[in-house]
């Protein structure tokens, strides 16, 4: 690949580079540099076309800035995932963009020679080069120190000691961007003579002027399919031919060129590494503990109970915090239009529904917190490493446990995690079955159902309640992995690969960014269809206005408001009393007339025999935009005004409700079925939008819709028909 | 380690990763029921199930002074 490219770079020495980017293998604290660098200037969007972040920034230095892309982590420079991909394309320049002017290859002194691979395929690529020496410190507690100085000989390349972790050598290394690097000095690598040959030969039959590149392409079985990609099936017979031969000769014709560049590497690393007689006996006790058979996986359920146990418990006091200030703000701002429909559309459908998403997000940036913790200590590498065969007994790859822990908080950051899924198909599965996580909107659900019928068992009744209904949704999800694995998804898991890396602190600014990324997806996915959809909700709800009463409850009012002004003030409470009653059975009769709950007395018999009535009818239809709006739902169904979910008025008055003919609505049957209804339906707009961004198509959305629908109405129908005949 | 088999994209990255003909390969532990299996080369360590590991044909030796 050297050639052309190196007369314009050396060309453009004295100009100050406009484009940096940093690569490196997975790990090796790459992102760390890339915040030391740019600060807060990142902006996080996607490649075009192509579902792999694309994480750029700006780096200011004296008299101007520097553009800095951070590329996803890679091995090598022949790509075999997505991620690895966007890397050689964008370094290529063959992306969407043109090449960067200066390439940093961030390099993990902890584990030179696999760093020092991808570094010698980028000095080859004729770009100019800076090294970023990393975690020295991770390698001197291994007892290795590397030459900063003697690597930068060896490489021709400009070499900087960093420390991701704690921004250490950032300056040195912002300078040397500004500076420019330098092309590289490439390795020369010891391939076969017969490979020689036969790419000389090869290139006189096929006409093609660089024989040295064609060694590359003949010797690896990446090179050799990007080289038949490029080519387009020209000369595809000859080259094929040239490694058959190549092969008879007994070459590896797959692996040459990666072996041979070892032995280079491995020829140089005498010369810029001292190794002492440290070792780290730690780290090999900790992995004695957390992946052995029997104490890891018990550290492992310990680790993720506890993860839940902290997240639902302290994030606590912050929902609160938003709950009464979305509440105070709404009815602040509803003040300002007075009582009619203006206040009611600003109180109960705008800042409701800002509201009905923002109190979710304390709970999942929680939950992010600790999953991005883990992530950076190595531990979910060791989990993956742990549950890979009990999930590949559903067809699932190892890799989709972070995905769908993530889904615990919100499928949406959960099917975004699921990219970094090198196989398409198990991708697919994954995010498939992440909207049976029981996510945090359930919760409420959950909170309000349990709350109404569950907590007079008392004890530890409500609680197994909940618990089975988290577990329902794991089961149903490893049910349907396999069905898809056995119908459309066919086919064996990917092979793995998946490295473990050394334990470590987290860095708490990475958790904390990460974080707030993954939160902002959740918010900008999810937020704008959940306030649309609020809205929509509530119009339907508060439309239309000329429903035929069967009373008048004006007149009534009114008489009653004239005998108060006669009343003694004992009476006078009584009344007020009267009041308030005819006031809910008006909007009782008003919401029976609108268009919402037209549809819920419309659906009444089609849910009936999961033990629906109307108004639950409401509620679940409502849901269907997005769980969040079920507890404000019932609310409204109720009359009960402003709730949420722990509202003693909301559960005496769903404990207290009747059908016609005097059974209670209510009973724990129902609330059984309801529960199974909302863990299966597919019940999130947003979920459903993103699912089609991140397969191109309509097509997985609306089957998993109408499948989980299907699918959950079929539960919860069976849970209640039985549940009757047992006599419940 | 002595070489490696399989399908030529997987071979070609075992060797990136460092699975070179001669270089000392260590099976640190299985996971749970058996798979998959915890493996180091070089100074790295990686997770890989059975059908990969199956791939990388060793022959026995004592592991070197411990590494990590």
């Amino acid at each position: 690949m050297a050639g052309p490219g190196v007369v314009t770079l050396q060309a453009t020495i004295g100009r100050r580079p406009r484009r940096a980017a940093l690569v490196g293998n997975p790990n090796v604290g790459k992102s760390s540099l890339f915040n030391v660098l740019t600060g807060l200037r990142q902006r996080i969007g996607n490649y075009p076309g192509i579902t792999v972040e694309r994480v750029a920034g700006t780096m200011s230095v004296p008299g101007g800035a520097i553009e800095i892309l951070d590329l996803p982590g890679a091995y090598s420079l022949l790509p075999r995932s997505p991620d690895e991909r966007v890397t050689r394309d964008t370094l290529a320049g063959r992306g969407s963009e043109a090449a960067p002017d200066v390439v940093v290859v961030v390099v993990d002194a902890a584990n030179l020679e696999r760093s020092l691979f991808l570094t010698t395929q980028v000095i080859e690529t004729g770009m100019r080069v800076i090294v970023a020496l990393n975690q020295l410190d991770v390698a001197l507690a291994q007892g290795v120190s590397v030459d900063a100085a003697a690597l930068a000989e060896h490489l021709g390349v400009p070499v900087i000691k960093t420390c991701g972790r704690t921004g250490g050598g950032g300056d040195a290394l912002s300078a040397a961007i500004a500076a420019g690097g330098h092309v590289g000095r490439t390795l020369a690598l010891s391939l076969p003579g017969e490979a020689v040959e036969c790419a000389n030969s090869l290139a006189a039959k096929i006409g093609a002027d660089d024989p040295e590149s064609l060694v590359g392409a003949l010797c690896s079985a990446g090179a050799a399919a990007a080289w038949l990609e490029r080519s387009a099936g020209r000369d595809a017979a000859a080259f094929r031919a040239a490694r058959d031969d190549l092969a008879a000769r007994g070459i590896d014709v797959e692996t040459a060129t990666a072996t041979a560049r070892y032995a280079a590497i491995e020829a140089l690393t005498p010369a810029v590494t001292r190794t002492a007689d440290a070792r780290q006996r730690w780290q090999a006790r900790l992995d004695r503990v957390l992946t052995h058979p029997y104490l890891g996986t018990f550290a492992l359920l310990a680790i993720f109970l506890f993860l839940f146990l902290v997240v639902f418990s302290w994030s606590g006091p912050a929902i609160d915090f938003v709950d009464e200030q979305m509440g105070a703000f709404g009815a602040w701002l509803g003040g300002l239009f007075g009582t009619g429909l203006m206040a009611s559309f600003v109180e109960d459908g705008v800042v409701a529904g800002l509201g009905a998403f923002l109190v979710f997000v304390p709970q999942i940036a929680m939950l992010f917190i600790c999953i991005e913790a883990l992530e950076d200590s190595g531990y979910l590498a060791r989990a993956a490493f742990l549950l890979d065969r009990v999930m590949g007994g559903v067809g699932l790859p190892g890799r989709a446990f972070l995905p769908l822990l993530s889904g615990f908080a919100c499928a949406i950051p959960g099917i975004m995690a699921t990219r970094a899924i090198e196989s398409r198909r198990d991708r697919l599965v994954t995010m498939a079955i992440l909207p049976l996580m029981s996510c945090q909107a359930r919760l409420p659900v959950y909170a309000v159902v349990v709350g109404a019928l569950f907590t007079s068992f008392g004890g530890w009744v409500p609680s197994v309640v909940v618990i089975s209904m988290y577990a329902l949704g794991i089961v149903t999800a490893a049910a349907v992995a396999k069905g898809l694995r056995l119908s459309v998804l066919p086919g064996a898991r990917s092979p793995l690969l998946l490295e473990l890396p050394p334990y470590r602190m987290p860095a708490f600014s990475m958790v904390l960014r990460n974080t707030a990324r993954r939160t902002w997806s959740f918010v900008a996915g999810a937020g704008p269809i959940i306030v649309v959809l609020t809205i929509a909700l509530w119009a339907t709800l508060t439309f239309p206005q000329d429903v035929e009463l069967t009373r008048d409850f004006g007149a009534e009012t009114a008489a009653i408001e004239q005998q108060m002004t006669e009343a003694t003030p004992a009476q006078q409470a009584g009344l007020s009393a009267q009041i308030a009653e005819l006031r809910t059975l008006e909007s009782s009769e008003q919401l029976r007339g609108s268009y919402m709950g037209r549809a819920g007395v419309w659906i009444e018999p089609v849910i009936e025999p999961l033990g629906f009535d109307w108004k639950i009818g409401v509620a679940v239809i409502g849901s269907f935009a997005a769980r969040e709006v079920f507890v404000p739902t019932l609310g409204v169904v109720y009359s009960v005004g402003e709730v949420e979910a722990e509202d003693a008025g909301l559960l005496a008055s769903m404990r207290s409700d009747r059908w016609p003919d005097g059974r209670p609505v209510f009973t724990p049957l129902v609330g059984i079925s309801l529960l199974v209804f909302y863990v299966i339906a597919l019940q999130c707009a947003s979920t459903l939008a993103v699912l089609k961004r991140e397969t191109n198509s309509w097509r997985w959305p609306i089957w998993l819709f109408l499948g989980y629908t299907g699918l959950a109405y079929l539960a919860s129908l069976v849970v209640y028909q039985v549940g009757l005949l047992l006599g419940y | 380690m002595k070489a490696i088999e399989g399908e030529p994209l997987l071979r070609e990255r075992l060797v990136e990763l460092g699975f070179t003909p001669g270089t000392p390969v260590c099976v640190e532990r299985r996971a749970p029921l058996g798979d998959p299996l915890h493996v180091r080369v070089r100074r790295g360590a990686y997770a890989m199930r059975g059908d990969e590991a199956r791939c990388i044909l060793v022959e026995e030796a004592p592991w070197p002074a411990p590494v990590s």
